[in-house]
């Protein structure tokens, strides 16, 4: 049997429809045994013909609409089922944008009393308000699930006529640039050799006539942390070894994003509780008599350090979001060719 | 008194009900053969047990969950199936039904034959 092209991208919009809509256990074997049947009785119906996107779409129609298809490998316990998943979300939503509010206010307020503490406790505070917040929409909704009578009863007749126009789009699968890694990975070791072997030459010298005093900028606390750092940036590495070999981002390789920007938050976290005075040495600011530039230096460390902070949330929401998505066309593909 | 609607809507639903009852022994009788989704379809249309894709497949995944079913893929020509067979508990929970399937079909039987 042999199939146009145009047919084949619909078999695959049409897999990648159901796909989209299955837990991520037993998805690749479900969709491959799906593809199999309906191949089947391409097979029996257009025996040794060439199947165009008519004669696919006939046998799609027949096999149904892919949310009744997904629907029914759905009957099973759910903590929140695929019926009360997108009231979910919107609640999620509201919720979160309302905290996310309170949290820009209440950091704008600290930052500008210069209260950095303060912002550091409104932060560990979101986090704490979110899994809460999370914890009670889930149970909730859990409660829900259980309660409400006949949430998977769904006759045929509850599922809209579908058309193929409707089926997802296959995703592009846009590959990593050689140069992104490659940069990233001369970058890092740069830095990784600068607070190894070359921190004990980063000092500021001061001259007066023919006396000259020497300062270095970092403290002990931030010796004690090197290692740390170091081990950071070689996984950042490592992560750059990653996209030289497989030039896309796939489920791993996100996964391993995901870590990253969880080990940033941690590090953050560590400079932000122990203040810029553990770590950096401000007696040559303070030498220099210019408190405008001290207080310029507070500023700048926990501006973007809560700059880093917010982005890494937010880089391990995107991630979350893109592993469970993106991993559908992959998966399909692993199908096996028509 | 309900519309013609809502009627054909209940009659489906205990239509569902009934064929649900029996589909599970229908399936592990059949299944003492190893057969791939599609066949087993046909197979089943053959005996005049009407059942969709979109019953046949989640229920055989279920029956292989509750370990009644074993599968396993069979690469074969023109493509790799998965083929299903009955286990040794599903054979016992076959065995089971069965009796059971006698002594309803028999109660049944003489319900209606009196109710007549």
């Amino acid at each position: 049997m042999s199939m146009s092209d145009e047919a084949k991208k619909v078999l695959e919009r049409y897999l990648l429809s159901i796909a989209g809509r299955l837990p991520l256990r037993n998805r690749q074997d479900i969709i491959r045994e799906i593809k199999g049947t309906l191949l089947d009785m391409l097979d029996e119906r257009f025996n040794d013909k060439e199947i165009d996107q008519d004669k696919l779409e006939s046998v799609l129609k027949e096999f149904g609409n892919p949310a009744k298809v997904s629907r029914a490998y759905l009957q099973g316990d759910y903590i929140i089922g695929p019926e009360l998943l997108p009231y979910f979300r919107l609640a999620a939503a509201i919720a979160y944008t309302a905290m996310a509010i309170v949290m820009v206010v209440s950091i704008g307020l600290s930052a500008a009393a210069g209260n950095f503490a303060g912002v550091a406790e409104t932060l560990f505070g979101i986090i704490q308000g979110s899994l809460s917040v999370f914890a009670i929409l889930v149970l909730v909704f859990f409660v829900l699930q259980k309660t409400l009578p006949d949430l998977h009863e769904k006759l045929d007749s509850d599922f809209p006529v579908w058309n193929i126009g409707d089926l997802v789009e296959i995703p592009e699968q846009k590959r990593v640039k050689l140069s992104e890694p490659i940069a990233s990975i001369i970058a890092t070791a740069i830095l990784i050799s600068l607070v190894t072997i070359f921190i004990d030459r980063l000092q500021i010298r001061l001259s007066a006539g023919t006396a000259c005093v020497v300062y270095q900028i970092f403290k002990e606390g931030f010796y004690h942390i090197i290692p740390l750092l170091v081990f950071r940036w070689s996984l950042d590495i490592l992560l750059g070894v990653l996209l030289i070999i497989h030039r896309v981002r796939t489920r791993k390789v996100l996964v391993f994003e995901m870590l990253l920007a969880g080990l940033d938050i941690g590090i953050i976290l560590i400079f932000l509780l122990n203040g810029l005075d553990h770590f950096f040495s401000l007696e040559v600011l303070r030498a220099l008599d210019i408190p405008v530039l001290v207080s310029m230096m507070d500023w700048l460390f926990y501006g973007v350090l809560i700059l880093v902070l917010v982005l890494s949330i937010i880089d391990i929401v995107r991630k979350i979001i893109q592993i469970v998505r993106k991993p559908l066309y992959e998966d399909l593909l692993r199908t096996g060719d028509i | 008194m309900n519309t013609e609607e809502e009627t054909s809507i209940i009659i489906e639903r205990n239509r569902q009900e009934l064929s649900r009852g029996v589909i599970t022994l229908a399936l592990l009788t059949i299944l003492s053969a190893p057969h791939y989704g599609y066949s087993l379809q046909k197979e089943l249309q053959n005996r005049s047990f009407e059942i969709s894709q979109d019953t046949l497949y989640p229920l055989l995944r279920r029956l292989e969950k509750q370990n009644l079913l074993i599968s396993e893929w069979v690469v074969e020509d023109p493509r790799p199936r998965k083929y299903y067979r009955v286990s040794v508990t599903g054979l016992e929970v076959c065995r089971k039904l069965r009796e059971e399937w006698d002594t309803l079909h028999t109660a049944i039987g003489g319900l209606l034959h009196e109710y007549e």
